[in-house]
């Protein structure tokens, strides 16, 4: 009750000296506005790289590396195969923590259509390799299991080679194009990704793709007996470990123990991500809590000459039967309303600025205002006030009566 | 029993080396009903006796006692709650709260009533109307005239109901006609069987008192009744 009072007061306080109580929690204010302002430009900006991250395979993706072999084996180099598709039979039939295993061989010939090319290379996969890859047709079909066994020679294509090899009122679909001097028939295209990220297309990536069946790559492009690329997928990143370990064995089996291999995974890609994207909230929080203590002090020292002013009022309130405790928690509430104002007030700015910031950059990554970040900005100022205000009511509660009803 | 009673009461500070006096054993007892005049030139020690009335000190030395309690034996948070619900306190700078309207300092002392309060907007009400200043309970202080502001505040000493009306100087910043309506009320409290203790250099307004006690260097030197 006497605290609800004491927020009244503060309210009607900054009522009375508008000035003077709008310089003190303007600090208050710009501290909340910089920990809204920052986390939202911190969360804009990794909003766009936690998508490319998702884009890439995710936490589940796992991917079998060549490692050259350990010094020990190394008199039975002849004997390594490197990767190859065995390894990818072997994964998929044995495997029962991971799902999806994508083979790949990659090739790096351009494609062309007569005086077009496009140098981005071509991959043979699996039918699989759309889904493992996260991508879907817009038009026409993905390569299936008819092109693999019949080693047919189809291509799907990216946005980027699409665009480069054909005109705009082309259609694609059904054409030709040369590869190392060989026909391929356009039988699909890929969605168009973007995600501009300070003007760069994060998801560019996801257009350069052309695909092949990896059956006809192997026979018509690519003489090689091991593949360039083996990735398989966890199927709950929760089992990630586990999935390492069964991987490594299986593929310790069809490598008859030859050490020439290892597995990765994204998990240290994503540590880094979620390091820097605490770094980053911390140097805002630093920033705030800064000027959080500038305001704090601020508010002390408003609170210090409001009680100064007011100790004919303190001295009538315990007169009339406040005991020290209610004088504290008034002076106290008061400090609160003030920052609480302030916090307010943050908010609304920081809401401002990122509204303004979100037109000005909306092709680059814009920021978002987070509901959390506001309810954090106002707990910090009610901490503020809390801090500030504790030492000015101690010394309002400790003030003698008959002191304070004798100042004129 | 006497509602309040001195045995011996003294008060001495410590100021600049020298012990000042500025309560010399003195006794004294107030009945129910009294309306009693202290009167006294500036630093007789009549203000100490005004505080340690109204439970705003504590005496160096000696027994006070209120309605038979001992206040050495009362902690500060009891004694503060008393002085809320059993004194009403009169100042001669009026002390109401500026930002507050004369409705809201007339109840301001609710807020630290530690025991329900019945029927208070009603007697609120009552009491401006008592004081003549139920047509401007929505004004400021900074709106009303020095009398106006000094009958606000007797409404607020009046509100908890208090058992004892203690006023300090009540009109030493009030003209003389002001002055004589002020005491008037004052008298007219005093007739409804309210006790009244007035601190006062003025002996004409402490004529208007039926007892009469004053003060110099810190005894009670003449009793007037």
């Amino acid at each position: 009750m006497i605290f609800l009072q004491g927020l009244g007061e503060g309210i009607a306080q900054l009522w009375t000296h508008k000035v003077r109580s709008l310089l003190s929690i303007s600090c208050v204010a710009l501290g909340v506005m910089s920990f809204i302002v920052v986390s939202g430009l911190v969360e804009g900006m990794f909003s766009g790289w936690q998508m490319a991250i998702t884009q890439i395979g995710g936490l589940e993706k796992l991917t079998v590396e060549n490692r050259p072999l350990p010094a020990k084996q190394r008199h039975l180099a002849g004997a390594s195969r490197g990767r190859t598709l065995e390894d990818a039979d072997a994964l998929r039939e044995l495997a029962s923590f991971s799902g999806l295993v994508s083979p790949e061989v990659e090739i790096r010939q351009p494609i062309s259509r007569g005086k077009k090319v496009y140098h981005g290379g071509v991959r043979g996969v699996l039918p699989v390799a759309l889904e493992a890859n996260n991508l879907s047709v817009s038009d026409g079909r993905f390569i299936t299991d008819v092109d693999e066994w019949n080693r047919l020679p189809v291509i799907v294509l990216g946005s980027e080679p699409a665009r480069i090899l054909f005109d705009k009122n082309e259609d694609p679909l059904g054409r030709q194009v040369r590869v190392q001097g060989q026909n391929f028939t356009v039988v699909g295209l890929i969605e168009h990704y973007e995600k501009l990220q300070f003007g760069y297309n994060v998801l560019e990536q996801k257009n350069r793709v052309a695909f092949v069946p990896l059956s006809t790559a192997r026979q018509r492009l690519s003489r090689a007996p091991s593949l360039s690329k083996l990735t398989l997928w966890a199927n709950e990143a929760g089992m990630l470990p586990q999935a390492v370990d069964e991987a490594r064995n299986i593929l310790r089996q069809t490598h008859r123990g030859l050490a020439d291999f290892d597995v990765e995974t994204n998990e240290d890609q994503f540590a880094q991500f979620e390091a820097t994207r605490r770094n980053w909230l911390v140097a805002g929080a630093a920033v705030a809590v800064v000027s959080l203590i500038v305001g704090g002090i601020g508010i002390m020292n408003l609170m210090l000459a409001s009680i100064q002013e007011r100790m004919r009022e303190i001295g009538l309130r315990k007169a009339i039967g406040a005991w020290n405790r209610d004088i504290f928690a008034l002076f106290v509430a008061e400090a609160i309303s003030l920052t609480l104002v302030g916090g307010a007030l943050g908010i609304l700015a920081g809401q401002g600025v990122i509204t303004v910031l979100g037109v000005l950059m909306a092709k680059l990554s814009p920021p978002v205002f987070s509901f959390t970040s506001a309810v954090t900005g106002l707990i910090f100022s009610v901490a503020t006030g809390l801090f500030a205000g504790i030492y000015p009511a101690l010394e309002a509660a400790r003030m003698d009566p008959i002191e304070a009803l004798r100042q004129e | 029993m006497a509602m309040l009673e001195f045995r011996r009461v003294s008060k001495h500070y410590r100021l600049g080396g020298h012990t000042v006096r500025a309560l010399d054993e003195v006794d004294l007892r107030i009945e129910e009903g009294e309306f009693v005049a202290i009167v006294g030139p500036s630093g007789s020690g009549k203000s100490t006796l005004m505080h340690l009335l109204g439970f705003l000190d504590s005496p160096t030395s000696g027994t006070i006692l209120f309605d038979g309690m001992e206040l050495a034996r009362i902690g500060v948070n009891r004694r503060a709650t008393i002085r809320g619900e059993k004194i009403g306190f009169i100042f001669q700078s009026f002390n109401l709260l500026p930002r507050l309207t004369v409705l809201q300092n007339t109840l301001l002392p609710l807020s630290y009533s530690r025991s329900p309060v019945q029927g208070a907007s009603k007697r609120v009400w009552e009491l401006l109307e008592q004081v003549g200043m139920r047509d401007r309970a929505h004004h400021r202080p900074n709106e009303l005239s020095g009398g106006q502001r000094q009958r606000v505040a007797i409404a607020r000493a009046l509100m908890n109901n208090p058992r004892i009306l203690l006023a300090d100087e009540p009109t030493g910043n009030l003209d003389s006609q002001t002055a004589r309506s002020i005491i008037g009320l004052f008298s007219a409290l005093n007739r409804e069987g309210r006790t009244v203790v007035l601190v006062t250099h003025d002996p004409g307004i402490a004529a208007c008192s039926r007892r009469q006690l004053h003060v110099l260097d810190g005894r009670i030197v003449k009793e007037v009744r």
